[in-house]
C-alpha cells in the first residue's frame, strides 16, 4: 500500500515525466526556459495549480455531471491559475513580467487537464494530491534543468549570476526559440537513453536472479 | 417520465456549474481583496527604484507635466519630489518604440541636468537577451552626460562608443537598445523644453 503511494508520487519525476517522457506542456517549456529562474517559477506555479485542481476535482468527482466535466474542470483550473497570477503580480512583479502571457495560459496546459481527466477524476483525494505533487515536481525539475542549460550556453550565467567571462563566449542562439528546441531535444534523448540503460540493468539483474533461484530449488 | 428526468438532469447540471462558478468567483474576490495592486501605488513603488524619497505625480499636459514626443519616444509621466525644498529633480516615465515586442517604458531620473539613475518600468523583452538592455549595467552608459539645450540625444552604435553621446547596443538586442534610447531621448527633450528653455523647477 505504501509502495503504491510512493509510486504515485515518484511516477511524474522520472517514469512519466511530463516534459521528457509524456512530452506535454511543450509550449511553455520552450517559451519560458530562457532563464533558469523563469523555468523554476513556471514549474512552481504549475505544481500549485496541479495540486489544488487535482484535490478539488477528486473531491467533486461524484458531484460533477459527466457531460459537463470538462467545462467544470476548466473553471476549477482557471480559478487556481488566477489566484497564482494575482499573488505573483502582488509579491513577485518581476517574475510576473518575465512569465508574461504563459502564466494565464496554464489554464489550457495539457498536463493539468490530462491529470484531471485521467487521474484525479477516478482516484481518491490523497492519491490525486500525490500525483499532482509528483507531476508538478517533475515538470519543475525539467524546466529548471532546461533553463540552466540554455542560460549557461546562451547568456553565460547561472540563475542570473554571471559566471566569470563565460558571457563573452555565450551563444545567443540558445536563448532564441531554435536553441530551445535544440536543448529540449538533446536533453530528451539523454534522459530517455539513461532511463533505458537503467531499465535494462534492472531487467538483467532480475533475469540473473531467476535461474539461480531455480537452481537452488 | 423520460421528459421529467431530462429536465431534472439539465437543471442539476446547470445548478452544479452555477455553484462551482459561484464558489470560484467568491474565492477570486477574496484573493483579489488581499492582492489588489493599485496602479498609482505600483508607479510610485517602481519610481522608488530611481529616487530615494517620496515622489508626487504631475499630470501630463498641465504645467510641468506637458507631453513630449520625440523620435520614437514620448514622456508619459512626470514625478517630482514631495519635498518642495528639493529642486531640479525629475523622474520621468518615458516610452520608447521599436522594441522587439512593440514598446517599452523606462523611468529616468534627471537630477541637476544629468541622468543619474534609470529603471525598467514596463517591458516584455526576451529574458536573457532584450532584458539585458533593461538593467543597470546597460543604463550606466546614459549616466553623467550633462544635458544642454543643444544636446541632440544619444545614438546607438554596434561598435565601441567614440563619444559620450554614443551607447553600445546589447549584442543581439539592438531593437531593445534602440527602444530604450528612444525613451531616454524623449526624456532629454522634455527636460530641454520644460526645464532648460521653459524654466520649470
Amino acid at each position: 500500500m505504501k509502495n503504491t503511494k510512493l509510486n504515485t508520487l515518484t511516477n511524474g519525476i522520472v517514469k512519466s515525466n511530463p516534459t521528457f517522457k509524456l512530452v506535454l506542456g511543450t509550449c511553455p517549456t520552450l517559451a519560458v526556459t530562457t532563464q533558469a529562474l523563469n523555468g523554476l517559477a513556471m514549474g512552481a506555479a504549475v505544481t500549485f495549480v496541479l495540486l489544488c485542481s487535482n484535490v478539488m476535482i477528486s473531491l467533486l468527482k461524484k458531484v460533477i455531471p459527466d457531460r459537463v466535466r470538462i467545462p467544470a474542470y476548466v473553471v476549477i483550473i482557471a480559478t487556481f491559475v488566477t489566484v497564482v497570477q494575482m499573488v505573483m503580480q502582488k509579491f513577485l512583479p518581476s517574475l510576473y513580467d518575465a512569465l508574461g502571457v504563459f502564466l494565464p495560459l496554464i489554464v489550457v496546459n495539457c498536463i493539468i487537464l490530462a491529470r484531471a481527466e485521467a487521474f484525479a477524476s477516478c482516484n481518491p483525494v490523497l492519491d490525486s494530491a500525490l500525483d499532482g505533487i509528483g507531476m508538478g515536481f517533475g515538470f519543475t525539475l525539467s524546466l529548471t534543468f532546461i533553463g540552466i542549460v540554455r542560460e549557461l550556453l546562451g547568456a553565460g550565467s547561472f540563475f542570473g549570476l554571471p559566471i566569470g567571462s563565460l558571457g563573452n563566449v555565450s551563444m545567443t542562439v540558445f536563448i532564441l526559440p531554435a536553441g530551445g528546441f535544440l536543448v529540449y531535444g538533446t536533453l530528451m534523448a539523454l534522459v530517455n537513453f539513461l532511463t533505458r540503460v537503467a531499465e535494462n540493468r534492472k531487467y538483467e539483474k532480475k533475469s540473473e536472479a531467476k535461474p539461480s533461484a531455480e537452481k537452488e530449488a | 417520465m423520460k421528459r421529467k428526468s431530462l429536465t431534472y438532469e439539465i437543471l442539476t447540471t446547470a445548478l452544479v456549474l452555477v455553484v462551482i462558478a459561484g464558489i470560484a468567483g467568491a474565492l477570486l474576490g477574496l484573493v483579489n481583496h488581499f492582492t489588489k495592486v493599485d496602479a498609482e501605488e505600483l508607479t510610485y513603488r517602481k519610481a522608488a527604484a530611481v529616487y530615494d524619497g517620496e515622489l508626487t505625480g504631475r499630470p501630463i499636459q498641465e504645467g510641468i507635466g506637458q507631453a513630449i514626443e520625440y523620435q520614437g519616444g514620448r514622456v508619459v509621466g512626470v514625478y517630482v519630489p514631495k519635498d518642495p525644498s528639493v529642486t531640479d529633480v525629475f523622474v520621468l516615465c518615458a516610452e520608447g518604440s521599436g522594441a522587439y515586442k512593440g514598446t517599452l517604458k523606462v523611468l529616468v531620473n534627471i537630477t541637476g541636468g544629468k541622468i543619474v539613475s534609470m529603471a525598467k518600468y514596463e517591458a516584455d523583452e526576451t529574458p536573457g537577451l532584450g532584458s539585458k538592455a533593461l538593467v543597470d549595467s546597460y543604463f550606466k552608459q546614459y549616466y553623467g552626460v550633462t544635458i544642454t539645450p543643444s544636446f541632440e540625444g544619444f545614438k546607438v552604435v554596434k561598435s565601441a562608443p567614440l563619444s559620450g553621446s554614443e551607447v553600445k547596443a546589447v549584442s543581439g538586442a539592438s531593437k531593445s537598445s534602440t527602444a530604450v534610447t528612444n525613451a531616454v531621448n524623449a526624456a532629454i527633450k522634455w527636460y530641454q523644453t520644460v526645464v532648460l528653455i521653459g524654466g520649470a523647477k
